[in-house]
């Protein structure tokens, strides 16, 4: 595995200069508001609770909690969606039957569905990862569908000629063929998995940062809140930039998109 | 005539005051992830009120780079570009540039009739920006397709758009980086043609870069032939082949064969030394 | 395939599908094939979604919510839109700005609800903190991609016809950076009305999203699916009124603007 697709990643990233303004805002933030407050306490303040936090054992396990609902409810979707929209794409009649339904469905904000789920299933980490689920399959599925979809009529033709087998089709080119649009499927998911993640934990109080989060802002512990913020900001940057390292190492043998 | 005899060097006929645009000792080195690659070396000519100029080559010799050069856009490294006696600063007035690649230089969410405007909006009464329009568009066969996008025209068409919209600023030169490799065999005939004419009607000088070397024999009045990397330039001669030109006849003339030996054998010997 | 932004021809079998479903859901709720408290069949909810109507309540939590919306898609895409333009246009704002903006981007807007809670409260500041912030991020990166998409070709024309700045931005730049920015634009609105809804579960008892968790409580699950059913309809209503108003404004851009 050459090297030379994470030196072009590393040349893609934005100048490392660009971050002066976030550095500067914390630290004007610091040098004026150097103690705690119920409104905006200072970025020190963000870390010893943070600490606290940490030493109450609660940090560590609620991260847990959020992190692994979301793998599960990531890789649930992605396997669902990525079956459901090859079976949708394949054939043209079934893909404009159930448009219009797809499209009702797609287009309720997943948020919406959690107090239904909630009563429908219970308040239970299984509702969570149904949530999830349900919501992250739309965009791996419309992104595998379309993949499916735009399939060069030219590889069916390659495919006849070579008088491939089902199975051989499936593997050799169906396959190959969509993974691009699959992968982009997930990484449209992901924030919106994180968000639901996080919600239901705040209306439940299922163990999780969202319930951390909550229960600090009742308690009026801004820090605590901030601090919290930062730790959620962090995971999402760390999982976006994550998948987009293992997406161009995937797809390092495909043509770059256009 | 044989070949050795039978070409006019760097014609001695006219007077100084005919030098349009001249090129002396341009060189152009440009940074590179490891050091400084030179593009063109030396560039030396002239190129006279109402002629065409050809300029030939292979790819990789720098001809779009000296296009650029000559219309404002890049800047020489060594040497200077006059135009009418005047170093260049900057674009000149005088001096338009028609691209190879018309679907990207044309602006495709306007008419046809706003895209030839686009050089006098704001500096002209809009009256008479629809009259020199209407004469642009006449001048290039498309008056009927005024209020058509450029989408809906095809490649040729959408050149000639790019002609007229030069044409409507009534420039001294006109620079044309390869303005017809990207067309189709008859079109391109069609519209070389076009250009003769334009040429006579408007009197305007015409630096056309090309890599076609029967093309740069047919077009030219005179023929640069620029070769080897950095590019130089490798014979300069005129080309007195009777006119009106066509495409038939023309080509088939043993004056036109030799032309284009010698242009062959200009950019061959280049190579080897 | 139609050009417009609304569908033309009638999905004949589309629909059909859609009947079907909905007459086996109503069978299986009926015939107790299936055993949920809390499933109501489509005709109980058709007759929730009456009662929401008559009691003047749709209207009030629907008001509300496009309030919210709106005035949150507006300040996002004044904001994403200035600063879009600022950075696309200027190599330097961009080096000293992109980094920040990469690392600000991914936040989710949920996390902002307890420190908007914290700040203003149950209220509509509150929402418009959660809708706002993160949905101005979609305009600012398709506009500034717009802008630093714009092909080289159209630079140097803007130079050999030696237009003056201004002119080059305003006549060549934006109308060839507008496919990218109405996508920003429809991006952007799609997210508001998410964000509002989650903002009205959590931070703000007002409009559609406090009236699920309302319904909830009060075990009304008829309801919960007839407001289901209405966020459902103004999202594709919303997205339908942009793109037709967009094909209206600007229809070339607009169509190459159908971007999913």
């Amino acid at each position: 595995m050459s090297t030379r697709s994470y030196r072009s990643l590393f040349r893609n990233m934005p100048p490392l200069r660009g971050l002066l303004p976030l550095l500067l805002l914390l630290l004007v933030w610091q040098i004026v508001q150097s103690g705690p407050s119920p409104y905006f306490p200072a970025p020190s303040e963000w870390w010893s609770a943070a600490l606290r936090l940490s030493r109450r054992e609660q940090l560590l396990s609620a991260f847990v909690s959020t992190a692994s609902s979301f793998l599960v409810g990531l890789m649930l979707a992605a396997f669902i969606g990525a079956s459901l929209g090859v079976a949708i794409g394949s054939s043209r009649r079934v893909a404009r039957a159930l448009r219009p339904l797809l499209e009702f469905m797609r287009s309720i904000p997943p948020p919406a569905t959690v107090p239904v789920a909630g009563l429908l299933i219970g308040y239970n980490e299984s509702m969570k990862i149904v949530v999830i689920v349900l919501a992250a399959l739309w965009p791996v599925l419309l992104n595998t569908s379309a993949a499916v979809d735009q399939i060069h009529p030219l590889l069916r033709d390659v495919s006849r000629t070579f008088r491939l087998s089902a199975r051989e089709r499936m593997w050799r080119i169906l396959l190959p063929s969509i993974i691009p649009g699959l992968l982009l499927g997930i990484r449209v998911a992901i924030p919106l998995t994180i968000i639901l993640a996080l919600l239901v934990e705040m209306l439940t109080s299922l163990p999780g940062i969202g319930a951390l989060m909550i229960r600090s802002q009742r308690n009026f512990q801004s820090s605590e809140v901030y601090a919290l913020l930062v730790l959620v900001g962090l995971f999402g940057l760390f999982v976006n930039n994550a998948f987009l390292i293992l997406e161009s190492w995937l797809l390092r043998r495909w043509p770059p998109r256009a | 005539m044989s070949p050795a005899t039978g070409i006019h060097q760097e014609s001695h006929l006219r007077s100084p005051g005919d030098v349009l645009f001249s090129c002396n000792g341009v060189t152009v080195a440009l940074p590179r992830s490891h050091g400084i690659r030179e593009i063109l070396d030396g560039i030396t000519f002239e190129i006279f009120r109402g002629e065409i100029f050809t300029i030939v080559g292979t790819s990789g010799t720098g001809k779009t780079t000296l296009i650029r050069v000559l219309g404002g856009l890049t800047r020489c490294t060594q040497g200077s570009v006059l135009i009418n006696g005047r170093p260049l600063n900057g674009p000149p007035e005088e001096v338009v540039i028609v691209f190879q690649d018309y679907s990207h230089a044309l602006l495709q969410w306007r008419t046809v009739a706003r895209n030839v405007g686009l050089g006098l909006e704001g500096r002209l009464e809009a009256q008479e920006i629809d009259i020199r329009v209407s004469d642009a568009l006449k001048l290039v066969k498309l008056e009927e397709n005024s209020d058509d996008y450029p989408w809906q025209l095809s490649g040729g068409m959408q050149q000639r758009v790019q002609i007229a919209r030069a044409l409507a600023v009534r420039p001294a030169v006109l620079l044309m980086d390869e303005p017809f490799a990207a067309l189709d065999a008859m079109t391109k005939a069609s519209l070389q043609d076009e250009l003769h004419r334009i040429r006579d009607e408007t009197g305007t000088s015409i630096v056309f870069v090309t890599h076609d070397i029967e093309e740069a024999v047919y077009l030219g009045d005179r023929i640069a032939v620029i070769a080897g990397s950095p590019g130089r330039i490798s014979r300069t001669f005129d080309i007195d082949l009777a006119k009106p030109r066509d495409q038939i006849l023309t080509r088939q003339m043993p004056a036109f064969l030799e032309f284009r030996y010698a242009v062959h054998q200009a950019i061959r010997h280049h190579v080897n030394e | 395939m139609s050009e417009h932004g609304v569908q033309l021809r009638i999905n004949g079998p589309g629909l059909l599908t859609v009947l079907v479903c909905l007459l086996a859901w109503e069978v299986v709720i009926r015939a107790a094939l299936v055993q949920y408290d809390y499933l109501p069949a489509p005709s109980a909810i058709a007759a929730g979604l009456a009662e929401l109507v008559t009691t003047g309540q749709l209207a009030a939590d629907v008001g509300h919510t496009l309030l919210a919306v709106f005035l949150g898609w507006v300040l996002a895409v004044t904001v994403g839109i200035s600063l879009g333009m600022m950075m696309g246009l200027s190599p330097t704002l961009r080096a000293y700005l992109l980094a920040s903006v990469e690392v600000l981007r991914p936040l989710p807007g949920i996390a902002f609800v307890p420190v908007a809670l914290l700040l203003f409260g149950f209220s509509l500041r509150t929402e418009l903190v959660v809708v706002v912030l993160p949905a101005l991020w979609p305009v600012l990166v398709n506009v500034m991609g717009g802008i630093t998409g714009v092909h080289q070709r159209l630079f140097d024309v803007g130079a050999t016809f030696r237009l003056p700045r201004m002119t080059l931005v305003l006549k060549i730049l934006l109308p060839a950076a507008l496919p990218s920015i109405l996508v920003g634009m429809r991006l952007s609105l799609t997210l508001a009305l998410v964000l509002a809804i989650v903002a009205e579960m959590v931070g703000n008892p007002n409009g559609l999203g406090y009236a699920i968790i309302r319904d909830q409580q009060a075990l009304r699950p008829d309801l919960m699916f007839a407001n289901l059913f209405v966020i459902g309809v103004i999202g594709i209503t919303l997205n339908a009124m942009l793109m037709s108003g967009m094909w209206l404004l600007f229809p070339s851009a607009a169509s190459m603007a159908r971007a999913p």
